[in-house]
């Protein structure tokens, strides 16, 4: 019965254009973006080159946080030597060949880049930690914190106390990823909309093809075929996310490279005070994961609407009214970006407290919001449930697996029951 | 084996389709006869576990069907009046979609057999969505006799087939009815005639007659009536009795009449056929439809 309802899915009109409609915008997002930024790319592929081999000349190979303060100071004074040696010799640094690039000056440039970078990562974010979890350590021990507080910084210490070592490496390229992995934000609010369609044709089929009197009336034709109509759309979700991932990762390989993808986030500014103790590419694949939850949440949405009015279109409205409702507050919320798409920083006068504030409040309750799951892992990130601290991402995720479940409950309790009305035209 | 109706009821607001329904059937093929709105599909869809009834029971061998549940429909069959199929499905993939639907085993086997049985082998490969009106008929019986029901309901299964494709469902009815309750729904007086051993008429929700259907004819025995009618006449006796049928002969018009009394000078009596019966019974109906 499987392959048979997934061949008829798989078939059917809507499922071709939607899928038609979701790959193209795939596509052209993916391609025109590429397209922008492909020769930056190339350069600073060559670029990270360099600065590798430079790292590995300096035998940036540490195991603890003392000795790469050691080298970072001993690769200091080495680069301060050679620039002083130029200054005082009055050489000219752009026209004398580097040792790395092309000019000292150059030379000189990247230098000052991997050392700050190198600073960044071994002084800056174990101090930053250190002072995070200090200061949590502090307030547990506090008698005057409340129960709240001492149980929010015992977790704050444990995750923290998690985080990876890293592998001195160029991480420039993380960010051009970083920007790149942020224009998804719409395509999956799309593919959103196209589940939420092609669940509602598949869920009402019977009733829209008037078949409810041949398929209701079959021995497996309530509850069972309720259960493979379900498995099926998980299944073509499940392939969908698959292919992304798979494409996300192939993506994430052209801009990082195969060893930067395995780096811990916290390789990214952005992610420099996440909790999360993962690598780019699991990152990526908890992601889709997420993305996936949305997309089972969707199909039991539409199950569950599709039962209450049998009818593919009143169905379809009625899905779409709700999700249109929910992505608004998410994309209002959101809000708090430039004209260009950039964001806008917390101190900027263009900054807009309201949405921020409800987009953290949603963040723990909103499905949709784990669309774009980004600013769950990019800080600590915990909202307070009746005294207990709850990461806002389990919060979430909690919540869009307890909506899926009811709905999917409520829609196969009713698939296929008995009417006490049947539409006029069929009395 | 038993199919019994109990006071079977069911309101749609204020307005009563089935009107306390009490009927007992066995193997045999029972017709529903009864203009439109009569409930006769109200009725299928309360058999068939569609719509709720509002009062009364439907019992199988003394057992509610609702309690019986999927045991039931594992011995059910039903072809609605208009059903739509999955156009890209050829024949055979909609066979196999309900055989698995159905739960039967040995469906190679099975779907060869109902393929045959409504001559659709041939076109087994074909997709539904180049089927004609009549194709698609026998399709739907044949989806209702896969697993070999006991109670087989068709709701009005020759509507909309022209007189060939009508013939041959008639005989396909009559060969698939042994050992088997058959109930068709229908306002098509000569299927009745050809196929059902018993009819039920229904008139607005209520059974206004229920026997086999000799008895149905020869309850309207002495109220047929055959008269030539002369030119100045005929329009008098048009406008005042029923006429079931009328033809031209060279002394006048010769009309079949359905009333009580004696509607002319030369009438005679004829014996009812079941157009007789059904025009006897809802005349005022069709009229109102009309």
């Amino acid at each position: 019965m499987y392959g048979l309802e997934a061949k008829r899915i798989v078939s059917s009109r809507i499922f071709i254009f939607l899928m038609l409609i979701l790959f193209a915008y795939y596509a052209y997002v993916n391609v025109n973006y590429i397209k922008q930024v492909h020769k930056g790319i190339e350069n600073k592929k060559e670029n990270a080159e360099t600065i590798n081999s430079y790292i590995a000349e300096m035998n940036f190979n540490v195991t603890d946080i003392e000795s790469a303060n050691d080298l970072i100071i001993k690769m200091k004074t080495e680069k301060n030597e050679m620039v002083n040696h130029y200054i005082e010799s009055g050489e000219d640094m752009y026209s004398i060949p580097g040792k790395y690039t092309e000019s000292v000056f150059e030379d000189w440039n990247m230098q000052e880049g991997v050392i700050s970078n190198l600073e960044r990562i071994y002084v800056e974010y174990p101090r930053l930690m250190k002072k995070t979890v200090l200061h949590a350590a502090q307030l547990i021990n506090d008698d005057s914190q409340s129960d709240y507080s001492v149980r929010e910084n015992k977790k704050i210490v444990e995750k923290y106390n998690t985080v990876r070592e890293f592998s001195p490496i160029d991480n420039s390229l993380s960010s051009e990823w970083y920007d790149f992995y942020g224009i998804y934000k719409y395509f999956y609010i799309i593919a959103a909309f196209s589940f939420l369609l092609l669940s509602a044709d598949v869920f009402c089929s019977e009733n829209s093809r008037r078949l409810e009197g041949m398929v209701y009336t079959a021995k497996n034709g309530r509850g069972k075929l309720f259960a493979t109509k379900a498995s099926v759309l998980v299944l073509l979700a499940f392939l969908l996310t698959l292919f992304l991932t798979a494409v996300d990762i192939g993506l994430a390989d052209y801009f990082m490279g195969s060893k930067l993808i395995h780096e811990p986030l916290q390789v990214n500014d952005s992610f420099m005070s996440s909790p999360f103790n993962l690598s780019f590419i699991q990152y990526i694949i908890l992601n889709n994961v997420l993305r996936f939850t949305v997309l089972l949440f969707v199909i039991s949405l539409a199950a569950a609407v599709s039962q209450l009015s049998r009818k593919v279109f009143v169905s379809a409205v009625i899905d779409c009214v709700i999700m249109l409702i929910i992505a608004a507050i998410f994309i209002y919320a959101s809000g708090y970006m430039a004209g260009d798409g950039m964001e806008i920083g917390v101190t900027s006068p263009e900054f807009d407290m309201k949405k921020y504030e409800l987009l953290t409040k949603i963040r723990a309750f909103l499905p949709i919001c784990l669309i774009n799951p980004r600013e769950y892992f990019e800080n600590l990130d915990y909202i307070n449930i009746f005294g207990f601290p709850i990461s806002r991402l389990v919060s979430c995720l909690s919540v869009t697996l307890l909506l899926t479940f009811l709905f999917t409950i409520f829609a196969f309790v009713r698939y296929g029951s008995v009417l006490k009305f049947l539409p006029k035209k069929e009395i | 084996m038993e199919l019994e109706f109990k006071n079977v009821t069911k309101y749609y607001g204020k307005k009563c389709a089935l009107d306390n329904f009490s009927v007992k059937m066995n193997e045999g093929v029972y017709a529903l006869l009864g203009p439109n709105g009569a409930g006769k599909s109200t009725l299928m869809n309360c058999l068939s576990d569609i719509i709720e009834p509002t009062g009364g029971e439907i019992l199988f061998d003394g057992v509610n069907i609702k309690q019986m549940g999927a045991k039931f429909r594992e011995i059910y069959g039903f072809m609605p009046q208009s059903f739509g199929l999955y156009p890209s499905f050829t024949a055979m993939d909609t066979l196999r979609y309900f055989a698995k639907l159905k739960g039967v085993s040995d469906s190679k086997n099975v779907i060869e057999k109902v393929l045959e049985t409504v001559n659709l082998t041939e076109n087994s490969k074909q997709r539904v969505k180049g089927f004609s009106g009549g194709m698609k008929r026998r399709l739907g019986i044949a989806i209702a006799l896969l697993n070999d029901p006991k109670v087989l309901v068709l709701d009005e299964p020759t509507a909309g087939l022209d007189p060939k494709e009508r013939i041959r469902f008639r005989n396909l009815i009559s060969e698939v009815s042994f050992n088997r309750v058959v109930i068709f729904a229908t306002h098509i007086v000569s299927d009745v005639e050809a196929i059902a051993n018993n009819a039920v008429l229904l008139q607005n929700g209520k059974i206004i007659y229920n026997s086999d259907v000799d008895c149905l004819r020869q309850s309207i025995e002495g109220k047929v009536w055959e008269a030539i009618v002369e030119n100045p006449d005929e329009a008098i006796v048009k406008d005042s009795y029923r006429i079931s049928n009328l033809s031209k002969a060279p002394n006048g018009t010769v009309l079949r009449i359905v009333s009580d009394e004696k509607p002319y000078e030369n009438a005679k009596q004829v014996f009812p056929n079941l157009e007789d019966v059904y025009l006897y019974y809802f005349n005022e109906e069709s009229e109102s439809d009309d």
